[in-house]
């Protein structure tokens, strides 16, 4: 009998939830079959089949949090006797025990299963992980909203919670009886001094449901669910504009240098403008490493490896897949790695690696005929580079006008970590090896 | 014929705020008083009762002055120095307010206003247009059928601020705020005093477990406490009154003046004079109806203060005063009254704000109260002012403060942290959190608080079984 397991999902990964299963026991399965979907901190993923034949055993119910490498299947001959099961978890992961829930949060009283169970119906499920945060944080984990499958909370949920919650100005008694009543206070506007949120308001927001008139009929809005792409993205955006201190530096490159060099054939390739531009900065970055850093609360890391995320729009939403170690790429590699990269994002087939770990990125509109614009940092980057279309523009070079294709680019920097000095000399130098084309 | 942007009638406690406020707000302004500006507040109310309060309290203390270690010999009262004290302190206020006006560019109408349509408002021959009017004329004790006053044995509050000298054995009908102060001042003064209030408790209003206390006191210091009592009859003579009263002790008494401390009227006449201007006016005491903007049923006629029949409390009006002046320019502003501190000066001082327990309980919230006596403050003791406690008054399931009451020696000015604490929606929690200073008889709030959370270190725990 071979066993099924849960595969590594990603280097931070150490456990996921069972959303699904998408083959029955009896089923016949194929290896690389789709088995089940899950749901780790980052994503959900579907699980390929490591075996074919017949589907006979799932270990794992769904809704269940398991470690990595647990066995969540067992797939043999149609025929095949059973092995013993007991030494296979099919019940709560390990670390669901160390949960338990301490006295000081508001959970419900949780028996061992609770996390194994479904959710009950209008209570979003909580995952162990983001149950032990919120109780480490002293939150209402329910509080949260869930940027999982089917609105699980996650880890991160609760934390990003934490971090809404702190910035929120609400009176004592408002903050008492939310708790008391379930309200999530980050959907509730204040009305008090400077938008405090009074025990009025969360009285409104506890009546709202109830009075809410069913009016879809008469109105013509249209109400969009959120997808979990929808959701991380506004959850890690707001967070980001939050947290992070940002401010914005512009300068204007001449491409042409760039192009005549790069563009004109005699490569064994042809790069896109983009591809020059994420060069350029590959090599300002190992030049700044000030610039390819992140913040730790207690230190500044500057970070060995460039892992530059490229933004990607989709239909759905927007996603970053990551060219890992980039700072060892020459430019065909990049443009190899790009390109992959691109079209893995635009298929749904990245892996979580593909798209963590970045750390620092680039947002390119340019396509869309934008001329300048600012981005939102890719955190847990410090500084992101917003680029805009190429354009021939007039510009002055020796006291005569001249055409040159020209293209803004903006970075968004987090002030925490880097100073406008800094952002700026990196600009300068990002500036000047495009236009010498000194790559 | 004067124009302007704002009129506004009246220049009492309500008024004169609004006027500056509407000013303030760049509107042309124009007060009409047909007294003193101030109004009753300034002139024959609150201010000048404090000054009898004060030497009153200052009386006691001196005659007091050998238990704080100072011999004083030969005390006397100087019923006309007090008098005279209380005129410059009048006259200072107004002085006050007058000011203000001229800086503030706000014209002084003298004389009686009536508003003949919206928009205007008539004093004497000459007419006044204004987009908006702002009716702040107060209100008055009303004659009582049984109860007339005749000036000289049966008087009312303005008459008691003048009286020289004090006669020896008064009765007062009506222990509400006022009654109850000068109950006190003349108990002080050494007149005998009996105090007689229809409803079951002094200061009806107030928390009723502090004013059972009050009453305690007030019958140690030799004032004849008679609640839950009507007076059946009073019969008036030149020099003396005999009055019949019928409650838990029916006998007739025989007084050489009577205090009416009961029955209140709006002096509305300003806008119910005028046939079909179509200001409403609600109840026995013809309040002036307001919406919760202070607009009255006619648009751009707004009415605060005593003439709505509200809070009957000067700050009560000044607050309404200014949400008036906000929306007579152009404003969208509400009044809210949920935190409305208030003080009786009796001696000892009964201050609240919020609810009282038997309010809240009565709303069907899940009460749960924190007590603090004075007894247990080293600074009570130094100024020998023992007599007091604090009761706060919270949810038991928020712990949100909904009212504190306080009892004692400087309850009114005390009551100001607990009605800041209350606009902020704090809970017991924040009170009894706040570090306040050594010693002071500020302390016994955080005590209270303490005490709620059953965690009071200055309250003796409870025995063991």
């Amino acid at each position: 009998m071979h066993e099924v397991k849960l595969p590594q999902l990603g280097q931070s990964v150490e456990e996921a939830d069972i959303v699904q299963w998408l083959k029955k026991e009896g089923d016949p399965v194929a290896e690389g079959d789709p088995i089940c979907s899950v749901q780790t901190d980052k994503a959900e993923i579907e699980v390929e089949c490591s075996a074919s034949g017949i589907l006979r055993k799932i270990l794992v119910p769904e809704n269940t949090t398991v470690p990595v490498l647990t066995v969540i299947a067992l797939v043999g001959e149609a025929d095949e006797p059973m092995p013993d099961l007991a030494p296979y978890a099919t019940g709560a992961a390990p670390s669901d025990r160390d949960a338990d829930p301490s006295p000081e949060v508001h959970v419900e009283a949780a028996p061992a299963a609770a996390s194994t169970t479904a959710a009950e119906p209008g209570r979003p499920f909580v995952s162990p992980r983001a149950r032990k945060k919120a109780a480490e944080l002293k939150i209402c984990p329910t509080v949260a909203s869930g940027t999982g499958v089917r609105g699980r909370v996650m880890e991160a949920d609760i934390v990003g919670a934490a971090a809404l919650l702190a910035a929120i100005r609400i009176t004592p008694t408002a903050q008492r009886l939310a708790a008391l009543k379930g309200v999530d206070i980050t959907r509730v506007s204040g009305t008090g001094p400077a938008g405090k949120i009074t025990k009025a308001d969360i009285e409104r927001a506890v009546a709202a449901p109830a009075t809410r008139a069913p009016s879809a009929a008469a109105s013509a809005d249209k109400r969009v669910p959120l997808t979990p792409m929808r959701s991380i993205i506004a959850r890690r955006m707001s967070e980001s504009k939050y947290k992070a201190p940002h401010y914005y530096i512009t300068v204007e490159v001449d491409i042409s240098a760039a192009a005549t060099r790069f563009r004109n054939g005699g490569l064994p390739f042809r790069p896109s403008y983009n591809d020059i531009v994420l060069a350029a900065t590959v090599k300002a970055l190992t030049e700044y490493p000030g610039v390819n850093a992140k913040w730790d609360t207690d230190a500044i890391i500057e970070l060995a490896d460039v892992n530059l995320g490229v933004a990607v729009a989709l239909p759905t939403g927007l996603i970053v897949p990551v060219i890992r170690q980039a700072q060892r790429l020459d430019m065909q590699g990049i443009h190899e790695a790009a390109r992959t990269l691109t079209e893995k994002a635009r298929t749904g087939k990245l892996m979580p690696d593909d798209y963590t770990g970045n750390t620092f990125t680039v947002s390119n509109l340019g396509v869309y005929g934008v001329d300048h614009f600012t981005a939102i940092i890719n955190q847990p980057d410090s500084a992101i580079l917003a680029v805009g279309q190429i354009k021939d523009r007039p510009v002055v070079i020796d006291g005569g006008i001249h055409i040159r294709p020209m293209v803004k680019m903006t970075l968004s920097s987090d002030h925490r970590v880097i100073d406008g000095a800094l952002a700026a000399q990196f600009m300068g130098r990002l500036k000047e090896i495009l236009e010498a084309a000194d790559l | 014929m004067k124009q302007c942007d704002v009129v506004v009638v009246g220049a009492g406690p309500g008024g004169y705020v609004a006027a500056i406020r509407a000013a303030q707000r760049g509107a042309k302004t124009i007060v009409v008083e047909r007294r003193e500006l101030g109004g009753v507040c300034l002139n024959e109310g609150c201010i000048p009762t404090k000054t009898f309060v004060h030497t009153a309290e200052l009386y006691r203390k001196i005659r007091r002055a050998s238990e704080f270690g100072i011999r004083v010999d030969g005390v006397a009262l100087d019923l006309p120095g007090l008098l005279k004290h209380k005129e410059k302190v009048i006259k200072a206020n107004v002085a006050g307010i007058r000011n203000l006006f001229k800086s503030n560019g706000i014209e002084v109408v003298a004389g009686d206003a009536v508003v003949t349509a919206p928009g205007v408002v008539k004093v004497d021959r000459e007419e006044i247009r204004a987009k908006a009017i702002i009716i702040a004329t107060g209100g008055a004790p009303a004659q009582l059928p049984g109860l007339e006053l005749n000036g000289k044995t049966v008087i009312g509050s303005s008459k008691a601020l003048e009286m020289a000298p004090i006669p020896k054995r008064i009765a007062v009908i009506g222990a509400g705020a006022m009654g109850s102060e000068f109950a006190c001042i003349w108990n002080a003064f050494g007149a005998d005093i009996t105090l007689i209030e229809m409803m079951p408790t002094l200061l009806p209003v107030s928390d009723e477990e502090l004013t059972t206390r009050l009453a305690e006191v007030f019958t140690k210091r030799g004032i004849d406490v008679r609640t839950g009592t009507k007076v059946s009859s009073l019969k008036a003579g030149k020099t003396s009154v005999r009055l019949d009263l019928n409650g838990p002790k029916t006998e007739t008494i025989e007084v050489d003046m009577v205090l009416v401390g009961i029955g209140l009227k709006c002096n509305s006449e300003v806008v119910t004079q005028t046939p079909g201007l179509g200001v409403n006016v609600e109840g026995p005491r013809a309040g002036i109806g307001v919406n919760n903007r202070l607009e009255t049923s006619v648009r751009g006629i707004y009415a605060i203060g005593d003439v709505i029949n509200k809070t009957w409390l000067a700050h009560g009006a000044s607050a309404e005063g200014l949400v008036a002046a906000a929306n007579a320019t152009g404003g969208q502003e509400t009044i809210d009254y949920r935190v409305v501190p208030a003080c009786n000066f009796t001696s000892p001082e009964v201050a609240g704000v919020g609810l009282t327990e038997k309010k809240a309980r009565d709303a069907g919230i899940n009460v749960k109260i924190g007590r603090f006596r004075y007894m247990g403050s080293g600074r009570a003791h130094a100024i020998g002012e023992t007599e007091g406690m604090v009761k706060i008054v919270g949810d038991a399931a928020t712990d949100e403060v909904l009212g504190v009451h306080i009892m004692g020696a400087e309850a009114g000015e005390l009551i100001s942290a607990a009605a800041v604490a209350m606009q902020m929606e704090a809970t017991v929690e924040e009170l009894a959190d706040t570090i306040q200073t050594h010693p002071t008889l500020s302390e016994t709030i955080k005590e209270a608080a303490e005490d709620y959370l059953g965690v009071g270190i200055h309250t003796p725990a409870p025995r063991k079984k």
